[in-house]
C-alpha cells in the first residue's frame, strides 16, 4: 500500500508539486500519468524520500520510507534506469544490490534471466546498454528483495513492443499475487490496459484519479457512418454534441441513444461502440490541453 | 506493520555496506586503473630509492617515499568513490537501497579505511623487498612509519572532504591539486600572512614524513579547516539535496 497526503514541493517561486494525494491499494496496479515536467517523478521522489517535501508526507506499507531499516525487501523502486554507473558491468551492478539488501548472491543469475538479459549482456558494461536493456537491468535490481510493492518511473521507456508487452504481464502477475504496483508514464497507450486505477497529473496538481472504468464512463461513443456528414447532421438534430477523432466521432450521448439518432435520421452506420480507447486519450488530452507552455 | 519495517535487527550493517562501498573502488574501470597507478607510483618511489639513489635508504625510509608517492593519487580514490554517486547518477540507486544517507558516508569512510590499510602493507612488502636486495638494510622506525601512515589518511580525507561537500568529480580533483598551490601562493605575499596561512596550510601535514618533528598544532588547526569542516558541511548539504 502507497499513501500520500498532501504532497508538496516547491523550488524557489515554483511549485513543482501541490497537494497530491491518493493511496495505492494491494492488488492493484495505477498508473501515474501526465505530460513531462507535470510532477511525477518528484511525487515518486518525495514518496521514496529522495526528496523531502515541503509539505505533506507519504507512507509505504505504512512506514516512512526514509525511516525503513531494508526499504528493498518490501519495496522495489526504480525511478531512472539510466541512472546507472556505465563503467560497472550488468551483472556487478546487480550483485552489488544483492549484497547491499542482503539477499542470496544466487538470485542475482535468478533475477538476470527472469528479466531476460543473456550471459554476454550481462558481462557488459552498462555504458553499451540501450535503455531497453537498462530497464531491465532495473527490474532485476528491483525485484532482487522479493518486494510487496513496486515504485516505477516511466519502466516502458525505451522498451520495444515484445517488452512492454513481457512487462505488463510480469507487472500483472505481481499485482494479482496481492503486489501494490505505481507506475508512471507520459504515454497513455503503455498504462491502458495494465492500470486498474488511474492518477492524472498536470501542472504539480492531481487533476483526476479514481478506477479506469470511472474515468472512462461517461466519456461518450464512438460512432461510424459512410456518410459522416448527415451523421453530424442528425445527432445535432437529437441535440447530441460530437467531437471529431481519428477512429470516428466521439459522441456524447450513451450509444443507445446515438443508434436511436442515426435511426431517426435514416442514416447508416458502420460502427457504434463506447468509446473506450478514444474517450481515455481525449480525457488525458482535454485534462493537460490547457497547457499552453512547453516544458 | 511499520514496526516490523522499521526494525533495526533488518538493516545492513555498517561492515556489509563498507564491503560493497569496497567493491565500488575496484569494479569499474576507472577505479581499477586509479589503485593501479597509486600502486605503481608506490613501487616507483621504492624502485628509485633502493637502485638509483647514490644515498642508499634503508627499509623504514623507503617505506616513508613510497607512501608519499602513493599519496599524491590515493585522494582521487575517495573522491571517485563519492562524485561518482553523482556524476553517474548512481546517488539514486544507492540512497534508494539505504534511505539513511549518513550510513552510506560512514560505510564509504570504512572503506578507505580499508583500503589504507591494504596500501600500508603493499608499501611495507615494497620497500621491504627492495631494501633487501638493494637498499641500505632493514632499519625502520615505528614513529616514521606511523607519521607516514598518517600522512595518507590525512590525503584520503582531504579528497573525502572536497568531495563531500563539492559532490562533482572535475571540481572536486582539480581542487585537490591546485588548492595547496593557492594557499602556498597567498602565504608567499608577506611573512605576516604566511605565518597566519600555515595554519590552515595542507603542506604542513607534509611534515609527517621529514625528518624534521612534526608540527601537531598545525597539522591539527589545518585538519580541522580541509578535513573536519567540508565533511561536516558536506553531510549537512547531502541530508537536505534532492536526490535525482
Amino acid at each position: 500500500m502507497i499513501e500520500a497526503n498532501g504532497l508538496t514541493k516547491r523550488y524557489g517561486a515554483q511549485l513543482a508539486v501541490q497537494d497530491v494525494s491518493f493511496r495505492c491499494e494491494p492488488g492493484t496496479v495505477t498508473g501515474f500519468l501526465g505530460p513531462n515536467g507535470a510532477g511525477k517523478s518528484t511525487t515518486l521522489r518525495m514518496i521514496c524520500g529522495l526528496t523531502i517535501p515541503t509539505a505533506g508526507e507519504a507512507s509505504v506499507l505504512g512506514a516512512d520510507y526514509r525511516r525503513m531499516a531494508n526499504p528493498a525487501r518490501h519495496v522495489g523502486v526504480m525511478l531512472d534506469a539510466s541512472a546507472q554507473h556505465d563503467g560497472r558491468r550488468g551483472r556487478e551492478t546487480v550483485r552489488l544490490c544483492a549484497e547491499t539488501i542482503g539477499v542470496d548472491p544466487g538470485r542475482v543469475e535468478e533475477m538476470i534471466t527472469l528479466v531476460g538479459l543473456d550471459r554476454a549482456a550481462a558481462k557488459r558494461r552498462v555504458g553499451k546498454y540501450s535503455l531497453g536493456m537498462r530497464q531491465r537491468l532495473g527490474l532485476a535490481q528491483v525485484l532482487l528483495g522479493e518486494p510487496d510493492v513496486l515504485i516505477l518511473d516511466e519502466p516502458a521507456n525505451g522498451l520495444d513492443p515484445a517488452g512492454i508487452n513481457w512487462m505488463r504481464e510480469l507487472l500483472r502477475y505481481f499485482a494479482d499475487r496481492g503486489g501494490t504496483v505505481l507506475l508512471s508514464s507520459h504515454l497513455l497507450n503503455e498504462v491502458e490496459a495494465l492500470a486498474d486505477q488511474l492518477l492524472l497529473i498536470n501542472r504539480g496538481r492531481l487533476i483526476a484519479s479514481g478506477s479506469k472504468e470511472e474515468l472512462l464512463a461517461g466519456t461518450g461513443t464512438l460512432v461510424r457512418s459512410p456518410e459522416p456528414e448527415r451523421l453530424e447532421g442528425a445527432l445535432s438534430a437529437a441535440g447530441i454534441a460530437t467531437t471529431a477523432s481519428e477512429k470516428g466521432l466521439v459522441a456524447d450521448a450513451d450509444p443507445e441513444a446515438v443508434g436511436r439518432a442515426a435511426h431517426a435520421g435514416g442514416v447508416p452506420l458502420s460502427e457504434l461502440r463506447p468509446a473506450e480507447g478514444a474517450g481515455l486519450e481525449q480525457l488525458f488530452l482535454s485534462l493537460t490541453s490547457n497547457d499552453a507552455e512547453g516544458d | 506493520m511499520s514496526g516490523a519495517l522499521t526494525d533495526r535487527a533488518e538493516r545492513p550493517s555498517l561492515l556489509r555496506l563498507g564491503r560493497v562501498e569496497a567493491r565500488k573502488m575496484v569494479d569499474t574501470r576507472a577505479a581499477m586503473w586509479l589503485l593501479i597507478l597509486t600502486a605503481l607510483s608506490a613501487l616507483a618511489a621504492v624502485v628509485v630509492g633502493a637502485f638509483f639513489e647514490d644515498a642508499n635508504r634503508d627499509f623504514g625510509e623507503l617505506f616513508v617515499d613510497a607512501m608519499l608517492a602513493a599519496s599524491v593519487l590515493m585522494p582521487i580514490v575517495p573522491i571517485l568513490l563519492v562524485t561518482g554517486e553523482w556524476s553517474q547518477r548512481a546517488a539514486l540507486g544507492t540512497f534508494t537501497l539505504v534511505p539513511a544517507r549518513d550510513r552510506v558516508m560512514a560505510a564509504k569512510l570504512l572503506a578507505l579505511l580499508a583500503l589504507l590499510i591494504a596500501f600500508t602493507v603493499i608499501c611495507l612488502a615494497l620497500s621491504a623487498l627492495a631494501a633487501a636486495i638493494g637498499g641500505d638494510g632493514l632499519d625502520i622506525s615505528t614513529a616514521d612509519a606511523a607519521q607516514a601512515v598518517l600522512f595518507d589518511l590525512l590525503a584520503l580525507l582531504f579528497g573525502f572532504g572536497l568531495a563531500a561537500i563539492l559532490m562533482n568529480s572535475p571540481a572536486a580533483i582539480v581542487l585537490n591539486f591546485v588548492a595547496p598551490i593557492v594557499v602556498a601562493g597567498i602565504a608567499a605575499i608577506s611573512t605576516g600572512i604566511e605565518e597566519a596561512v600555515a595554519w590552515v596550510d595542507p603542506s604542513t601535514w607534509s611534515t609527517l614524513t621529514d625528518a624534521n618533528h612534526p608540527d601537531w598544532d598545525k597539522i591539527a588547526t589545518t585538519t580541522l579547516a580541509w578535513v573536519v569542516v567540508p565533511i561536516a558541511l558536506g553531510l549537512a548539504r547531502l541530508r537536505r539535496r534532492d536526490v535525482s
